[in-house]
């Protein structure tokens, strides 16, 4: 979190740049509910920001010429719930658009008013929220149909880092009721429990109590005490106005997919080189399903160099290195789990012991082509009598399956813990 | 932002027979043939002037995936207009409308207004459904029915003024109580109650047309 100056004034001035055009209108999120329109949302967003949409190095997104803006609100659904369970997007709209006469008109007098617009309401047990760039201040919002968005918090200078650092808080709470309910689903499905959908349930008071804490130089002097505004500066958290859906992605820009790619490794033993006690080893020997993107792929590139360098054929080989080396390396090991991804890798992990690598790798195409072969002719039937939902560009991760719900949905619990992790 | 009423809808149906696009249609008079998933629900504004009426129509577009489906239900509550939507392509999207509907009568107002919508109706080449089983189904149930195409716009703008016109009925009847929200209707501020607009006004494309309607 911590930065050197000159880059946190060139991060400043830029922002400064891109809130300065909309700062005069105080409008915000709450402000809107509070209008009552949305009759549901009567709890109050218990953080709300304004980002603007960046992509994954952290540039921004234009669209129409100019930035994409958009308010963030975490609220709760209903009363009921212990924590946070919705997030809510909106965007400014130019107040109306007129007819020539009163368009005329208002050019004379005064510019149109912007008026902020709910657009989205996503249940967070489908969003994944991560901090992207902590630097940049930078946040990544991952949706469960794959998609990821990436917002780069905007507001006052002064006021940035401890924003933040509520928003990081917040991830972090709902980051850990995701893994408490994770587990939990787990051990219903074991028993045989169906689990229910409401996955806010479980969460202690104490949590809340804690992030509460957290927040309280910025608790709003409002009617719910999880409504986090600060009563003194609450005017000024609403400088930035122009907001566009986050959504919203210029025409011919790829959209931001994650380039998560699963590869398969087959961790053997290798009696030769081994010189520790063989009761760990035998037992951790298997298949582990990597989620690779480019990072992980670079870090896997440079162990690979240091493990030619250490491991040399015919020497015996340090066990407490290569056990250092497999703590650092970014697998993500998932078993008897039923994975779906770019439409074309189904299998199961249900994989037992070692075997040499080549066979393995056989095996598990085998599976792969029978087991998904069912799913795909209904999905590729489906596909053809509808009209197409995406294009090619679109579909390269997880599309067969988003035009398969239900092939889609089932998965998506346990697509949620490893994506959490990236 | 001056209205007689706010109505809320929602649309529902199946995922993929073009909920996005209806909505996409009637707010931004556009067609996007490639669309993400509906998580959650996206929404959508507009104004539309029904007897001299300024009404805002708020539209919520509901996911349609079955795994979605138990938290899309709680989005029914305070609807004033409902668009079940099928796939005139794909019959097992019009085999789905009873579940739909129960789930719609249940967790709504009674006098929510359904129209029935058979969507694709450019894809004639590749019908499954006859435009006659929309018709009886609609009729058996009371809902208004019609055939539209996101694509081509045929019949958008008037499904949704439909269902619109057929809520001010209502409220014109006293079957609607206006007063109370969990209808899905809201009266808007007062001064524009009294607002007389031409009816010209519900051919503007126009996303939210409040504020500059009524007071010049």
């Amino acid at each position: 979190m911590k930065k050197n100056t000159s880059k946190t004034t060139m991060r400043i001035n830029k922002q400064d740049a891109l809130c300065t055009p909309h700062s005069h209108d105080p409008r915000d999120l709450q402000n809107m509910l509070d209008g009552g329109e949305y009759a549901p949302f009567v709890s109050p967003p218990m953080l709300e920001s304004n980002f603007i949409q960046v992509n994954r190095r952290g540039e921004s997104i234009y669209l129409h010429n100019r930035a994409n803006w958009v308010t963030v609100g975490i609220c709760f659904s209903s009363s009921t719930h212990k924590i946070p369970n919705v997030m809510l997007l909106a965007h400014l709209t130019p107040g109306a658009q007129k007819d020539t006469e009163t368009l005329f008109k208002s050019l004379l007098t005064s510019p149109p008013a912007e008026k902020l617009v709910l657009t989205r309401f996503l249940p967070l047990q489908f969003v994944t929220l991560s901090v992207h760039d902590a630097e940049n201040m930078s946040l990544k919002v991952k949706l469960v149909s794959g998609r990821a968005y990436y917002l780069q918090l905007c507001t006052s200078a002064y006021k940035q880092d401890t924003l933040f650092s509520q928003w990081v808080a917040l991830i972090s709470l709902l980051n850990q009721e995701k893994a408490k309910v994770s587990k939990v689903s787990e051990v219903s499905s074991l028993s045989g429990i169906t689990n229910s959908t409401d996955i806010t349930g479980s969460m202690d008071v104490t949590d809340v109590t804690t992030f509460t804490a957290i927040l309280t130089p910025y608790m709003y002097a409002g009617t719910g005490p999880e409504h986090v505004r600060d009563s003194i500066d609450f005017p000024e958290f609403t400088d930035i106005t122009d907001i566009t859906d986050v959504t919203d992605l210029p025409e011919n820009e790829v959209p931001e997919v994650p380039d998560v790619r699963i590869v398969t490794e087959v961790i053997e033993v290798r009696e030769a080189t081994e010189v520790t006690d063989s009761s760990d080893i035998t037992n951790c020997s298997g298949v582990t399903v990597v989620f690779e993107n480019n990072d992980l792929i670079r870090a896997k590139q440079e162990e690979k160099e240091k493990l030619k360098n250490i491991l040399k054929p015919g020497c015996l080989q340090d066990t407490k290195s290569k056990s250092e080396l497999k703590e650092s390396s970014k697998h993500v090991t998932i078993s008897n789990i039923t994975l779906t991804f770019e439409g074309k890798r189904y299998f199961q992990t249900t994989l037992t012991p070692v075997e040499s690598e080549a066979n393995t790798s056989k095996e598990m195409k085998d599976k792969t082509s029978e087991e998904k072969m069912p799913d795909f002719q209904s999905t590729a039937l489906k596909a053809e009598e509808s009209r197409s939902l995406r294009t090619e560009s679109n579909t390269s991760v997880l599309s067969p399956h988003i035009k398969s719900p239900s092939n889609f949905l089932k998965l998506v619990p346990h697509l949620s813990a490893p994506f959490s992790r990236e | 932002m001056t209205y007689a009423y706010l109505f809320k809808y929602i649309i529902i149906g199946d995922t993929g027979v073009g909920k996005s696009c209806l909505l996409l249609q009637f707010t931004d008079k556009r067609f996007q043939p490639v669309h993400d998933l509906t998580i959650g629900v996206e929404f959508g504004a507009r104004m539309v002037n029904i007897d001299g009426k300024q009404i805002k129509l708020q539209i919520w577009d509901t996911a349609g995936q079955e795994s979605f489906r138990s938290i899309t239900r709680s989005y029914y509550r305070g609807a004033a207009g409902a668009l079940l939507v099928y796939d005139i392509t794909r019959r097992e999207t019009f085999n789905h409308l009873t579940s739909w509907l129960e789930d719609a009568r249940q967790h709504s107002s009674s006098n929510m207004v359904i129209m029935l919508i058979g969507n694709k109706s450019d894809l004639e080449s590749r019908r499954d459904v006859k435009r006659e089983e929309g018709e009886a189904f609609a009729r058996e149930h009371g809902l208004i029915f019609m055939e539209t195409s996101a694509k081509t716009a045929c019949n958008v703008e008037e499904a949704f003024i439909n269902t619109a016109k057929e809520i001010y009925r209502k409220i014109q009847q006293g079957l609607f109580d206006v007063h109370n929200e969990a209808n899905g209707i809201k009266i808007g501020p007062q001064q524009s109650i009294s607002t007389s607009v031409g009816p010209s006004a519900s051919q503007r494309n126009s996303r939210d047309i409040g504020s500059n309607s009524g007071c010049c």
